[in-house]
C-alpha cells in the first residue's frame, strides 16, 4: 500500500469512528429503550466495519489504479469474474444479515412483550391535535391541545401498558427517550408495554403526519417515584369533579 | 461474424422518413423516441427545480426554531408537493426518459416498439403533472396530507380541498402513463433487439431498465386502485378507507406500489452507475451475469417488504417483514462489489461521470447501512417518521439517484447533443454538491435519533434540534449553487461546448457505435455483437480481417469466462 | 412439456415463484388478508405472462442441455441463453413513425375526462369527444403508415 493511501485510509478510519461517536441515541429510561439502544450499538459496530471496509477498498483501488485521461489510453488487462470472488461476496452480506436478524428477533421479543398484569393501564387517545390520557383503574383523565398540552406523570419501576387509539386520523405515540412510538390508528387498538427506570421529564410528540397543527401535537411524561406518583394520581382524583 | 459492419436492410431504409421540422409543431407531434426522451428529460429537470426550490423554502423556514417565513398549511402544502413531485413527476419520468433515449441505441432500434404510445405517455405526464401543481391555484390549496396520502386524513372530512382531488386524479392519470410507458419499453426490449443481441448481451442499463419496466408493470395497477377508492370515498361517498372501512388497507395497497417505487427510481441509476464504471475503468464488467442475477433479485424482493414502512402500525408481521427487507441488502452488496471488483486493476479516467459514479457509491454505502438499521423492527420504532428517515431517504434518492443522474447525464449528454458539457465546471459542481449534500442530509440522521419528527414545519427552540437545523439549512444553499452551475454549464454548452464526435470517452455499447446526435433511424450499420460490450470488443480484438477470424481471444473464450461468474 | 422457454418470460416465471412462495410463507405467519391477496393476485399476473411464453414458445425446440429436474430448472429458471439461440421475439424491417399529433389530442381528452371527474360531469364530455376524435385519428393514420 502507498503512503498515500495508508493515509487515505487512516483518515477513513477516524471519519468512521466519529461517525460512531456521533450516532448516539438519545438517553433511554426504560427497560425496553436500553434493549434498543444496545442493538443500535451493534447494528453501530457491523454499520461502521462495513463501512470501513467499503470506503478503504474503494479508496484504495481508486488511489491504486489511476491511468491517464482521454479515450486512446491503454487499456488495461481485460479481466472477467472469477467465481471466487463471487462466491465470497454473496456469502459474506448473507452471513452479517442473519447475524442481524437474529440480534434483531430477539430485541423484538422483548420490546413487543406485554405484560400479563400491568401495574398501570394507561389509554392513550390522538385527536386534531392533542393528547388524551385516561388512568383506567382511577379513572383520572388529562388532556391536551395544541396550545396547551398535556403533562402526565408515571411512575418509575412499574410495568406501564399504553393502550392506543385514535378518534380522527392517523397519530403516532412517540416518546423519543423511549426509543418507542406506536400509531394510534381509528377503529384500532394499539398498545405498548414500558418500563420506566430512571426519573425525569421527557417530552412526546405526534410521529405520523396528521395534518395543520401535528408539530403542536405534543405532550410532556414526568416519570417520578411511585409513591409521589400515587400522590398525583390522588391529587388528580380529588380535582376531579 | 466475419465483417465489421453489417449494412442495414434494405427494406429498413426505404422507411426512413423525412426528420420532423425542428418547429414547435415538430415536437409537439414528434414520434420520436430520441425527441421524447429529451422532452421527458427536460420536463422532468423543471420538475426537479420546482420541487427543489420548495424544498429550498422549507429549509429556509426550518433552519430557526418556530414559523417566520410560511404559515402552517403553507409549509404542510409544500412537503407534500415537494415529495410527490420529487418521485413521481422528476425521478420516474427521468428514469422514462433516459431509457426512451438510451434502449433503443443500446438494442441497436430505429425506434421504440410504439412510438406514438411514447408520445401518448408523455403527454399524458406532463398534463398530469400540470393537474397536481394545478392544486397551487385552487382556493384552498394544493394537497396537504404527505406524498403517501393516508387517509382518513386524506379523505374529504379531513381534506376538503379540491386540491386533493387534483392531486388523486393527477396521479391516477400519470400512474396509466407510466404503465403504458413500461408495456412500450418491455415490447421494445423483447421484440426489437437487433441481430446478435440476446438477452445475456443487454448492456446492464437496458436489463435494469427492462426490470424496473417489470416493477412499474405490476406496482401501478395497485397504486391507481388504491387512488381509485380513495377518489370514490371523498366524492362519491365511499366509505372503504374511512373508520366505517379500514384505513390500513390504503397503506397496504399504497405501500405495495411504494416500495417497487422505491427500486423504479434506484435501478436504473444503479444501471446508469454499470454502464459508467467499466467504461471508466476500461474493462468488461466484472460479472455480467452476477449483476443480472442481482437486479432481478432486487426486484422480486421488492415485493414482499412492503409493509417495512408499516413496522409501527402494529398491525403487520415483524419478522416477516424485518427478514426479508434484510435479505435486499445481499444483492445490492453484491452490486457494490462488482462495481468496485470492475475497478479492481483497471486504469481508471476520472473524468466528470466518474466522479459522480464514484460519490454516488459511497453516498449509496451510507443509505443502504441506514436502511439495514430500518429494516429492524425495534430499531424502526425508535426512529420511524423521524429525520432519520428523511436523512435515509435522501441518501438513497439523493445521494443514489441523482448523483447517478448526473453521471449519466454527464456521460451521455455529448450523445444527445454532439458536444461535451464543460468538464471543469462539471468538477466543481460534483463538489459543491457533494460537500453541500452532506452537510445538510448528513446532520439529520442526528436530529432524527433526537426524535425530532418529520414534517413539522415549527419547532421549540428548547427541543436542542436548533444547530443542526441551521447547519441542514445552510448546506442546502450549497446544492441550490451546485444545481445552477449545472444550468449555466448546460445552457453554454448546448451550442458552446466542444464537438464530442460519436465516442469521447470510448464506450462499450452500442449508442457510441453511431453519430451524436443519432440521425433518426438511428443506426446505418451496426458493429458485430458478440457480448454486452460490442465496441470495446472491437478495440480489444484490433481491426478485424476481412473473411478472416478476429484477433485476439475468441467469442467462446470469453462467454466461457463470462459463465464462470454467472454460476457464482 | 419440451418447449425452450425464452429468458423474457423466464423472468416472470422466476420471479412468480419468488412472489408466489413469499406470499404462501406470509400467509402461514401473518394470516393477514390485503398483503397475501396481493401477493397471490401479483403471483398470478406474472405466471400469466408464463403462460404466454408456452403458448409462443417454438415447438420442438429447446431439448438441448441436461434432461430430468436440474434441465427443467434450467430451462424454466436457468441463467443459460445458448448462444444465438434467441433471435427477437419478432423482427422484420421497422418503420421509422411518422410525427402525430393524435396522442397529444387523446391524453388532452383523458386529463380532460379526469378532470370532469372532480368539476362535473359536463368537463367530461368534451374530453371524450377529444378521445375519441384522438383514437380515430390514430388508428386511421396507421393504414396510411403501411
Amino acid at each position: 500500500m502507498s503512503h498515500r493511501a495508508s493515509r487515505v485510509s487512516r483518515t477513513v478510519l477516524l471519519g468512521a469512528l466519529a461517525l460512531v461517536a456521533s450516532g448516539c441515541l438519545p438517553v433511554p429510561v426504560t427497560e425496553q429503550g436500553r434493549d434498543v439502544a444496545s442493538l443500535y450499538d451493534l447494528f453501530m459496530i457491523a454499520a461502521a466495519g462495513v463501512f470501513v471496509i467499503v470506503i478503504g477498498l474503494l479508496a484504495w483501488t481508486i488511489l491504486r489504479y489511476r491511468g491517464a485521461p482521454g479515450r486512446d489510453a491503454q487499456l488495461p488487462a481485460q479481466t472477467s469474474a472469477k467465481l471466487i470472488f463471487e462466491v465470497v461476496w454473496w456469502t459474506v452480506p448473507t452471513l452479517l444479515v442473519a447475524v442481524l436478524a437474529v440480534l434483531t428477533i430477539g430485541v423484538l421479543n422483548q420490546v413487543d412483550a406485554r405484560a400479563e398484569e400491568p401495574d398501570l393501564v394507561v389509554d392513550v387517545a390522538g385527536y386534531q391535535w392533542g393528547w388524551e390520557f385516561t388512568y383506567r383503574d382511577s379513572g383520572v383523565v388529562v388532556n391536551g391541545t395544541a396550545a396547551d398540552p398535556a403533562t402526565i406523570e408515571l411512575p418509575v419501576d412499574r410495568t406501564v401498558a399504553f393502550m392506543i387509539s385514535s378518534r380522527d386520523v392517523v397519530h403516532s405515540f412517540s416518546i423519543p427517550n423511549f426509543l418507542i412510538k406506536r400509531d394510534a390508528i381509528p377503529s384500532r387498538d394499539n398498545r405498548f408495554d414500558v418500563l420506566i427506570e430512571d426519573e425525569g421529564t421527557y417530552s412526546g410528540q405526534c410521529g405520523e403526519f396528521c395534518g395543520l397543527l401535528h408539530s403542536r401535537q405534543v405532550f410532556e411524561i414526568r416519570a417520578v417515584s411511585p409513591d409521589r406518583f400515587d400522590r398525583w394520581l390522588a391529587d388528580q382524583e380529588a380535582a376531579t369533579p | 461474424m466475419t465483417t465489421v459492419e453489417q449494412p442495414m436492410p434494405d427494406a429498413q431504409r426505404r422507411h426512413v422518413l423525412k426528420h420532423a421540422d425542428d418547429g414547435l409543431i415538430g415536437w409537439l407531434t414528434t414520434t420520436d423516441h430520441k425527441r421524447i426522451g429529451i422532452l421527458y428529460m427536460v420536463s422532468a429537470f423543471i420538475f426537479f427545480l420546482v420541487a427543489g426550490l420548495m424544498s429550498l423554502v422549507m429549509r429556509a423556514e426550518l433552519a430557526i426554531p418556530e414559523l417566520q417565513l410560511l404559515d402552517l398549511q403553507t409549509y404542510n402544502q409544500l412537503f407534500t408537493m415537494h415529495g410527490t413531485a420529487m418521485i413521481f413527476f422528476f425521478a420516474t419520468p427521468m428514469v422514462i426518459g433516459l431509457a426512451n433515449y438510451l434502449i433503443p441505441l443500446q438494442i441497436g432500434a430505429p425506434d421504440v416498439a410504439f412510438p406514438r404510445l411514447n408520445a401518448f405517455t408523455y403527454w399524458l405526464f406532463i398534463f398530469s403533472a400540470l393537474i397536481v401543481f394545478g392544486g397551487f391555484f385552487v382556493t384552498a390549496g394544493a394537497a396537504a396530507f404527505g406524498w403517501y396520502g393516508y387517509p382518513p386524513l386524506s379523505t374529504k372530512t379531513f381534506s376538503p380541498s379540491v386540491g386533493a382531488d387534483l392531486w388523486v386524479v393527477g396521479l391516477l392519470l400519470s400512474g396509466v402513463a407510466s404503465i403504458l410507458g413500461s408495456v412500450n419499453i418491455l415490447a421494445t426490449i423483447f421484440a426489437l433487439r437487433a441481430p446478435g443481441m440476446t438477452m445475456f448481451r443487454l448492456p446492464l442499463f437496458t436489463w435494469n431498465i427492462l426490470v424496473t419496466s417489470i416493477l412499474i408493470l405490476f406496482s401501478f395497477p395497485v397504486l391507481g386502485a388504491a387512488l381509485a377508492l380513495l377518489f370514490i370515498d371523498r366524492n362519491f361517498g365511499g366509505s372503504v378507507f374511512t373508520t366505517a372501512g379500514d384505513p390500513l388497507v390504503y397503506q397496504h395497497l399504497f405501500w405495495f406500489f411504494g416500495h417497487p417505487e422505491v427500486y423504479i427510481i434506484a435501478l436504473p441509476f444503479f444501471g446508469v452507475v454499470t454502464e459508467i464504471v467499466p467504461v471508466f475503468s476500461r474493462k468488461p464488467l466484472f460479472g455480467y451475469k452476477a449483476f443480472v442475477f442481482a437486479t432481478i433479485l432486487i426486484g422480486a424482493y421488492s415485493f414482499s417488504v412492503w409493509a417495512h414502512h408499516m413496522f409501527t402500525t402494529g398491525a403487520v408481521s415483524t419478522v416477516y417483514f424485518a427478514i426479508t427487507s434484510f435479505l435486499i441488502a445481499i444483492p445490492t452488496g453484491v452490486k457494490f462489489f462488482g462495481w468496485i471488483a470492475t475497478m479492481w486493476r483497471g486504469s481508471l479516467w476520472f473524468a466528470t461521470p466518474m466522479l459522480y459514479v464514484v460519490g454516488m457509491m459511497a453516498m449509496f454505502l451510507i443509505g443502504g447501512i441506514t436502511g439495514v438499521f430500518l429494516a429492524s423492527p425495534p430499531i424502526d420504532y425508535a426512529v420511524h417518521d423521524t429525520y432519520y428517515v428523511v436523512a435515509h431517504m435522501h441518501y438513497v434518492l439523493f445521494g443514489t439517484s441523482v448523483f447517478a443522474m448526473f453521471g449519466g447525464l454527464f456521460y451521455w449528454f455529448p450523445k444527445f447533443t454532439g458536444r461535451m458539457l464543460d468538464e471543469r465546471l462539471g468538477k466543481v459542481q460534483f463538489w459543491l454538491l457533494f460537500v453541500g449534500f452532506n452537510v445538510t442530509f448528513f446532520p439529520m440522521h442526528q436530529l432524527g435519533i433526537d426524535g425530532m419528527p418529520r414534517r413539522i414545519g415549527d419547532y421549540a427552540a428548547e427541543r436542542g434540534w436548533n444547530d443542526l437545523n441551521l447547519l441542514a439549512s445552510g448546506g442546502s444553499v450549497l446544492i441550490a449553487v451546485a444545481v445552477l452551475l449545472f444550468l449555466w454549464n448546460f445552457w453554454t454548452s448546448r451550442s458552446l461546448g466542444l464537438p464530442a464526435g460519436d465516442d469521447p470517452w470510448g464506450g462499450h455499447t452500442l449508442e457510441w457505435a453511431t453519430s451524436s446526435p443519432p440521425p433518426h433511424h438511428n443506426f446505418t450499420s451496426l458493429p458485430p455483437i458478440t457480448s454486452d460490450r460490442p465496441l470495446l470488443d472491437l478495440r480489444v480484438r484490433g481491426p478485424v480481417r476481412q473473411g478472416g477470424e478476429p484477433v485476439g481471444p475468441s467469442e467462446d473464450e470469453r462467454a466461457g469466462a463470462d459463465d464462470g461468474g454467472g454460476r457464482g | 412439456m419440451g418447449a425452450a422457454v425464452a429468458e423474457e418470460f423466464r423472468l416472470f416465471f422466476r420471479t412468480a415463484l419468488y412472489v408466489g412462495g413469499a406470499g404462501l410463507v406470509y400467509w402461514l405467519v401473518s394470516l393477514d388478508a390485503p398483503g397475501t391477496v396481493l401477493l397471490v393476485a401479483l403471483t398470478l399476473a406474472l405466471l400469466a405472462f408464463v403462460g404466454m411464453a408456452i403458448f409462443l414458445a417454438p415447438r420442438g425446440a429447446g431439448a438441448e442441455g441436461r434432461s430430468g429436474v436440474l434441465g427443467l430448472l434450467n430451462r424454466y429458471i436457468g441463467f443459460h441463453e445458448p448462444v444465438d439461440a434467441a433471435p427477437p421475439l419478432e423482427s422484420g424491417p421497422e418503420l421509422v413513425p411518422l410525427g402525430s399529433a393524435w396522442p397529444i389530442i387523446t391524453a388532452l381528452g383523458m386529463v380532460v375526462i379526469g378532470l370532469g371527474l372532480i368539476f362535473g360531469a359536463w368537463l367530461s364530455l368534451p374530453g371524450i369527444g377529444l378521445v375519441v376524435w384522438g383514437a380515430v385519428g390514430w388508428l386511421t393514420q396507421l393504414d396510411r403508415m403501411g
